[in-house]
């Protein structure tokens, strides 16, 4: 019976994998195609498309900004986010909850209209420069990731813990680097990871806050895309699929290797 | 180690209630004083207070006369046991026990040796180079004692540290922390809501009710001259027989109802007679004094002995009996209490 069922979903898990990655693979496929245009089935085998990725200013000023943008973005929001965290689970805030929702508030919010709100704000009104402007608009997108993931670690580690730090003669600012971050490590990579990847492939906030003098990468791509049709975009596609895994397997890997010696 | 004296501690969180008052004790040097009392009765809070982990509203703390009550808590040289062990989850055993030492600045020599020789002592040396979550329970507790002792604290604070442990690692490590205290002389204080546990460790014991002490003596003295039927009801006094003034013939007889009692307190200031449910007897013949007659309503067998509820014209009795034959419900026996173990309280 229970051989079944697990039969039953193994084949559903497979079907859904395969509904998930099917895209991808086609990406993956048209991106060596010779013909111009984003088309199956393929004529020949290129890399001339992942070529003239590098031809395109607008992909690599875009790469540059967004990385820069999602790591600044990203510590910022661990800057914020940890000792507000560390507020709200530790000490007697009041209307403790009210804070956790108004953190958490950015994902209730489509991003669509964080972008016109930040946009009509941040650039029209107060002037803000554009790269600043898009700090801004990326930290509010990841400071959620940071508050829930952090929270969630916060309350699971024993607050004795602390204290037993304090009583054996740490004061309470050695045992939050000493004893509470440790312990909260893996969520605090975790969360980074989260905003990191958000940040990196958002479109609609970077495309308010875009301005002629900064280009992002994924609404440099949408522009591409609108003005060629061919297989460019699907060869960045690739190059970023394997960026981004390879940063979560870098990451999966630090924190494996060292949870393996615990 | 060091004695510890607790002057008018107060504690109060709004203003109004009172979680604590009144609250002036002391600890003798070498000495291990249990806290108990049912939950919410503030030993929690007394004890946080003296660590340094809680403001007192009121009041102040001194240990070996010197008054720390300002001293901020990492500034006191006290260890501390957690009912949820607290150890470090990241750092290993060695470095656990070693924490309070490197906090101290100690060498690095130093801190192996006598790391070294408190794992000896407490047989967790095999153990060194594992993890908090690879031991059980009882071990870790272990570990947390260790790190207490290690660090030679002015005062031992415990608080419920055997309520994670199942019944039978709860009698041997309670028995270890009693030998321990006594091979080292620490000073500890020790919160629990287990009377035996606490009855069987301690030098004395504190009783505490609704923010105060009720009691504070020898485990002997309390068992034998409990002060209020609070303190008598917490240790198994389960019968209490109420009265007036006008009921009082004089200071050893006071009659209630029908029937006039002898007992070996005094009762002019008293308002309540108890006695434990194993001394009570039950007799053939009702001599009049200090017997009543009664009607079983429930029977219990407890192994050694058969415990039975009785009711009686004075309310409702609870009464121990060894005897090889359980008596049956509905059957009317005399109840007797013998003078010398009915005891008079005063509240």
């Amino acid at each position: 019976m229970l051989d079944r069922k697990n039969k039953v979903l193994t084949i559903v898990s497979l079907i859904v994998l395969a509904i998930l990655m099917l895209p991808l693979v086609l990406v993956v496929v048209t991106s060596f195609n010779t013909q111009s245009s984003i088309s199956l089935p393929i004529e020949g085998f290129t890399f001339n498309w992942y070529a003239n990725i590098f031809q395109q200013p607008d992909f690599i000023a875009g790469f540059e900004s967004s990385l820069l943008v999602a790591l600044l973005a990203s510590g910022l929001a661990l800057l914020f986010g940890i000792p507000a965290v560390y507020a709200l689970t530790r000490l007697d805030v009041p209307k403790a909850s009210w804070f956790q929702s108004f953190f958490l508030s950015p994902t209730l919010i489509p991003e669509i209209v964080i972008g016109f709100a930040l946009y009509q704000t941040v650039v029209i009104t107060m002037r803000i420069p554009v790269f600043a402007g898009l700090i801004i608009g990326h930290f509010l997108l990841c400071l959620p990731y940071v508050i829930r993931l952090i929270t969630a670690s916060m309350l699971l580690l024993d607050r004795h813990i602390e204290e037993a730090g304090w009583i054996y003669g740490c004061s309470p600012k050695k045992t939050f680097f000493l004893l509470v971050l440790p312990n909260i490590k893996t969520s605090i990579i975790a969360a980074f990871m989260m905003c990191f990847i958000n940040s990196f492939n958002n479109i609609p906030i970077s495309l308010f806050m875009n301005g002629p003098s900064l280009t992002m990468l994924p609404p440099a791509i949408l522009n591409y895309l609108q003005n060629n049709y061919d297989p460019t975009v699907s060869a960045i596609s690739v190059l970023l699929m394997i960026f981004t895994g390879l940063m979560m397997f870098l990451v999966e890997k630090a924190i494996g290797i060292k949870s393996l010696t615990k | 180690m060091a004695n510890l004296e607790v002057k008018k501690l107060a504690k109060s969180y709004d203003g109004k209630n009172k979680v604590l008052q009144d609250i002036s004790f002391s600890v003798n040097n070498g000495e291990l004083v249990s806290i108990l009392g049912p939950s919410g009765c503030g030993k929690t809070t007394t004890l946080r207070i003296i660590a340094g982990l809680l403001d007192e509203t009121s009041g102040q703390v001194l240990v070996d006369q010197a008054d720390v009550t300002k001293t901020p808590v990492y500034k006191r040289n006290f260890g501390m046991v957690f009912q949820s062990y607290a150890l470090f989850p990241h750092l290993n055993i060695f470095e656990n026990v070693a924490f309070g030492l490197k906090m101290r600045g100690l060498s690095k020599t130093e801190i192996k040796s006598k790391v070294e020789e408190i794992l000896e002592i407490t047989g967790l040396s095999e153990f060194a180079q594992k993890y908090p979550a690879q031991l059980s329970g009882g071990q870790q507790q272990r570990v947390s004692l260790a790190r207490a002792l290690v660090i030679n604290p002015q005062l031992l604070l415990m608080d419920e540290p055997l309520s994670n442990l199942d019944a039978k690692l709860r009698l041997k490590m309670r028995e270890e922390i009693r030998r321990l205290q006594q091979k080292l002389k620490m000073t500890v204080l020790f919160v629990t809501h287990d009377q035996q546990e606490c009855f069987a460790i301690s030098d004395r014991v504190m009783i505490m009710k609704e923010g105060r002490i009720d009691q504070y003596d020898t485990p002997q003295n309390i068992f034998h001259h409990p002060r209020t039927e609070y303190v008598a009801r917490f240790i198994g006094y389960d019968n209490f027989i109420h009265f007036d003034q006008a009921q009082v013939i004089d200071n050893h007889h006071v009659k209630v109802g029908n029937i006039s009692f002898e007992s070996i307190d005094e009762c002019e200031k008293a308002k309540v007679l108890t006695i434990r449910p194993e001394n009570i007897e039950i007799v053939d013949q009702n001599k009049g004094d200090n017997t009543i007659l009664g009607t079983i309503i429930s029977n219990e067998y407890l192994g050694q002995s058969f415990k039975y509820r009785i009711k009686t014209e004075l309310g409702e009795f609870q009464v121990e009996e060894s005897r090889k034959k359980m008596r049956l419900v509905g059957e009317q026996i005399n109840l007797e209490f013998p003078a010398k173990h009915l005891h008079a309280l005063s509240e």
